[in-house]
């Protein structure tokens, strides 16, 4: 069963378009055609094309632009044109999915313009496919299925504000910074962090004051296609505000605040089983230096969300709850808050850092669509050297108690410790050491409902330098001793077990010729009650530079055995890479990476046997 | 007196018992906790009335909705329509087919304030009664009060544990993916479905886990998941998350089904940093380049996983100035976008002694002759050992490199 299969020849036509510098097809006389006629056309030569142009075009600007400008406007960055190929064959595979698009075409595109005081980074990440958390797994195989779809303007800023694609132009003057398109407003850890918005926002940043506004769409709509088994989603238009007095490096105190609505007339039809939201959140930051060797920080936060837009409306004043009435209330708002603190010390080798955190159930921002809440945590994570540096000792320990609003039953408690030691003894021998501890139980007594296991893990990783006239080896040893155990009645016989994993490896670089060779051995041993699953692995690799360093290649081979369940014959694999990667003196550069995993199947499935490719290249250029 | 009461006692007794001719069943649909979904499956809720007697009946519903023997909403009376059902007839209603509940349903104050905070009810039993009274006269039992009764808890999905955030995994073993389980137990049978997704140079793993498609995505019903041995490991960022899912097929969770997602790195070896192909397969990392003196070709080179993209961006762009000092970031790859704001770095120092400072007070710190120790955003913290013998630049000073980095979860404060 064959289900895609490489496209070497659209590679090596895309190789050619790079270097003839577009004689093959031109941007404009793209957008020229219609759409049938641009339908007609491969898809994959018009991206390839249209890849291929805006990176020459960049190039062009790079040989004549910058001459004639050179003392007025300097033009730096890189543009990058990625394309992987990826197919998966084989024969009673239906267990298996394919893992990547077939096709997957890439634009980086990141020159920063600078003229004395003003600089304007721009950054184009374009993708050919259009996925997202809304999309199904069978679009994937569609190579450039968001090209045919782009039929109109609504369509293509759905396809730019894609959390897969980035457009931004971001003009600074000074210590003011314009940002246009794709940008992260990044205010603080419970209100505004790391969901980019496509839209328009500035930020000022002063050594006495600060602020920042952002608006945008951080989820483009989404029709439902039930045929399809795509659920769809709402546009959601977002903005973020901060104001701050103080200097972010010393002390400050700020106020932050994001909030955002579903848009549902952003879809043909209401979407079933998925709910329209509006919320709001805001927060009041700080943080102090407060002695010599201390700082403080801390922030308090507030959000209001309506769940569900179109849910049961209820008169909360008639109720007696008076909360602001921003937007509409029903049954599914919510009110809650958040909080954290931390204090940090800081002195020579040493430092400690202590922190809490408090999320209440309902509390939900916009800036993290995927914070958990209701929870308690408190975390301490002291560090030091010692010995002139030679031994580096970090560490953490930190509880965590879930179901604080006794929605969920019982609470549940975590506990979490690990130490890390990190030690040169000698110029040549470092050793690394390390240990984990986590655990879990709820209240629960009855043993069907109890929830409690323990997990352990211990490291030792040594290492040795050998370093002669010709060569340097390096030689690596690890061990891994792991082990969980769960004290529920009806659970902990399947998910009690331990694992040993041991590595050991040798690496060596030769001083007067630009090769270097290495080889690996692993061997990854898993038992439980019900299930013993080992894992054998040697692995050799060596690579030599062309070229002064200019061409460099590396290459790969590993051969493994594995064991998925006891009682069956073992599955043999091999893999191998293959890697050329080469820049000019004029800062091109090309790259080349191939992967394949050919994979038999023993008893455990009798006759199933893959092979899967990966082929990755690239074309740049730095300017 | 009291015999007039006795009389009207006994005569309301018989009509009741006289009137006492529909016999109902009440089926409930299942609920979750969440109010929102037990008010909208309320209207779910089925109620089989059967007239056992010949003569037509018209009545009306009186139903309240308790919570823990607490009324938490009622349908009154007085908002119900009439309905009749023949002599001898079964009939199905559903609730939201008698009654407009977004307008009959009134609501305990005290349940309306207790479930403002989180949307959700405390676990507990939840309890519909129904009663069907004459339409003329609510005092005439047609059929008496008859409940249903259903617990109802939330469910703390999983949380995802190991690999920790940040990590750096070697692409030569086997990583364990480990989660907390779904509290309290759930005593149907779970699936746990892992997935990771890759992130892809100029992405941010936010992006990456909203966008790209996973390259495994594996259901099993234990708390732990090897790395699926048929699947290659390749040198690059990960980010990965779990959530469960019932029998049915059903996320299990509340407003969040998915695990917070954590990132985590392959490397093909992280004390042998001078990976020559690092460009293309090593995401999330600054990639420093040291130099001899007077030459403009790298001796070594070393990838700082974690590190922040825009600080990262604009040390590249001061690379001229840390050349004195043999040191040159001259290449900025996939750098997850855990800080992005950070200003614009200063380069102090001089002598044995630069300094980078970013506008969050992340500091890069480099001294000659003894050991580095870098902290960068909030994220990482590297340690380099480096000396600068002269003509030939060596780590160690016996013509050999020495570089050992290791990336720090931990928030950097100071």
């Amino acid at each position: 069963m064959k289900r895609t299969s490489l496209q070497i020849n659209i590679m090596e036509l895309a190789s050619s378009m790079w270097l003839n510098r577009n004689e093959n097809c031109k941007l404009g006389v793209l957008f020229d055609f219609n759409f049938k006629i641009y339908l007609r056309m491969n898809k994959t030569l018009i991206i390839l094309c249209f890849f291929s142009f805006v990176g020459s075009s960049v190039f062009s600007q790079d040989t004549t632009k910058v001459k004639k400008t050179k003392d007025k406007v300097k033009i730096t960055g890189s543009v990058q044109i990625t394309h992987d190929f990826y197919s998966l064959s084989g024969n009673d595979i239906g267990h298996l999915n394919a893992r990547r698009p077939s096709n997957l075409s890439r634009l980086i595109l990141t020159p920063t313009f600078s003229w004395k005081k003003v600089t304007l980074p721009i950054e184009f990440v374009l993708s050919s496919q259009a996925t997202n958390v809304v999309t199904p797994a069978s679009r994937f195989n569609d190579p450039y299925s968001i090209f045919s779809q782009i039929r109109s303007f609504q369509d293509l800023v759905n396809y730019v504000s894609n959390p897969i694609n980035r457009v931004s132009m971001s003009p600074i003057f000074g210590k003011f910074r314009i940002n246009l398109g794709t940008h992260t407003p990044n205010y603080s850890e419970l209100v505004q962090g790391n969901i980019s918005m496509f839209g328009a926002g500035y930020e000022y940043l002063g050594n006495k004051f600060f602020t920042s506004f952002s608006w945008g769409i951080t989820q483009p709509s989404v029709n439902q296609d039930t045929l399809n088994n795509m659920i769809g989603a709402y546009r959601r238009e977002q903005y973020a505000f901060r104001v701050g007095f103080g200097s972010l490096r010393k002390n400050y105190v700020a106020f932050n605040v994001t909030g955002g609505k579903d848009n549902m007339s952003s879809v043909d039809s209401p979407l079933r089983g998925v709910r329209a939201e509006q919320g709001i959140a805001g927060s009041l930051q700080y943080n102090f230096i407060i002695a010599k060797h201390f700082s403080w920080e801390s922030e308090m936060a507030l959000s209001i969300l309506t769940d569900d837009l179109n849910a049961f409306e209820i008169d909360f004043k008639e109720l007696g709850i008076n909360i602001p009435n921003v937007f509409p209330l029903n049954l599914s708002t919510r009110a809650d808050i958040a909080g954290s603190t931390a204090l940090g010390f800081k002195k020579n080798n040493v430092k400690i850092y202590a922190k809490a955190l408090y999320v209440g159930a309902g509390y939900k921002s916009f800036g993290f669509p995927f914070f958990q809440s209701d929870r308690l945590e408190l975390t301490l994570n002291p560090q030091f050297s010692f010995a002139k540096n030679k031994w580096f000792v970090n560490g953490s320990a930190g509880t965590r108690t879930n179901n604080l609003s006794g929605t969920k039953s019982a609470p549940m408690n975590q506990f979490i410790a690990n130490i890390n030691v990190n030690g040169r003894i000698t110029d040549d021998l470092n050793v690394n050491a390390s240990y984990g501890n986590f655990g879990l139980r709820n209240s629960v007594i009855n043993d069907t409902f109890r929830v409690e296991n323990i997990a352990q893990n211990i490291n030792f990783t040594p290492s040795y330098t050998w370093t002669h006239e010709k060569s340097i080896d390096l030689f690596l040893m690890s061990y891994s001793h792991d082990r969980f155990e769960d004290f529920n009645v009806l659970t902990g016989n399947i998910s009690n077990n331990q694992s040993n994993i041991f590595l050991v490896s040798w690496n060596r670089t030769l001083n007067n010729l630009p090769f270097s060779v290495g080889l690996s051995y692993s061997n990854f041993q898993f038992n439980s009650s019900f299930l013993q699953l080992s894992n054998q692995s040697v692995n050799v690799n060596w690579g030599y530079n062309f070229f002064k360093k200019r061409l460099r290649t590396n290459y790969s081979i590993g051969r493994l055995l594995n064991k998925p369940e006891s009682n069956v014959s073992n599955d043999r694999q091999w893999i191998a890479s293959l890697g050329i990667d080469y820049r000019s003196k004029t800062k091109y550069g090309f790259g080349l990476r191939w992967n394949t995993n050919n994979y038999i199947y023993g008893s455990a499935r009798p006759n199933a046997r893959f092979n899967e490719n990966t082929l990755r290249f690239n074309l740049s250029k730095q300017f | 007196m009291k015999k007039y009461i006795s009389i009207t006692a006994a005569i309301l007794i018989s009509m009741v018992n006289f009137a006492q001719q529909v016999q109902v069943q009440v089926i409930l649909p299942p609920f979750s906790s969440r109010v929102t979904d037990l008010f909208d499956r309320s209207g779910d809720v089925l109620i089989i009335a059967t007239n056992t007697t010949n003569q037509a009946i018209t009545f009306r519903l009186d139903a309240q909705l308790d919570f823990e023997g607490e009324v938490i909403a009622r349908v009154r009376y007085q908002d119900s329509p009439n309905e009749t059902l023949n002599g001898l007839e079964t009939k199905s209603y559903r609730l939201k087919d008698l009654i407009d509940l977004k307008n009959a349903l009134n609501y305990d104050r005290s349940f309306a304030t207790t479930v403002l905070r989180s949307g959700y009810a405390p676990s507990g039993t939840v309890t519909w009664c129904f009663s069907l009274l004459d339409a003329n006269n609510p005092l005439i039992v047609v059929a008496p009060q008859t409940c249903r009764s259903q617990l109802v808890t939330a469910f703390q999905p999983p949380i995802a544990i190991l690999p920790e955030d940040n990590a750096i995994l070697n692409i030569n073993t086997l990583p364990i993916f480990r989660w907390t389980p779904v509290t309290p137990a759930f005593l149907g049978p779970l699936n746990y479905e892992v997935q990771i997704f890759e992130v892809l140079p100029g992405q941010d793993p936010m992006n990456a886990f909203r966008s790209n498609q996973p390259i495994v995505s594996r259901r099993t019903q234990a708390l732990q998941m090897v790395w699926p041995l048929d699947i290659i490991r390749e040198a690059g960022t990960y980010v990965w998350t779990v959530r469960a899912f019932d029998d049915l097929n059903n996320p299990i969770g509340g407003y969040e089904t998915f695990s917070e997602f954590r990132s985590f790195s392959f490397n093909n070896d992280i004390t042998n940093l001078s990976s020559d192909f690092s460009e293309t397969t090593i995401d999330g990392a600054i990639l420093m380049s040291f130099f001899p003196k007077g030459s403009k070709t790298p001796k070594y080179e070393m990838f700082v996983p974690g590190t922040n993209k825009e600080a990262a961006k604009r040390l590249f762009d001061e690379s001229d100035q840390s050349r004195t000092y043999n040191l040159k970031i001259t290449e900025v790859k996939n750098i997850p976008a855990n800080i992005t704001n950070l200003g614009t770095p200063i380069l102090t120092g001089s002598g044995d002694i630069v300094k980078v400072v970013t506008e969050d007070g992340g500091v890069l710190t480099f001294n000659r002759n003894q050991q580095n120790n870098i902290t960068i955003g909030r994220n990482s913290i590297i340690f380099i050992d480096w000396k600068d013998e002269g003509g030939i630049f060596n780590l160690d000073g016996k013509g050999t490199k020495r570089t050992t980095s290791q990336a720090q979860t931990k928030p950097d404060l100071l």
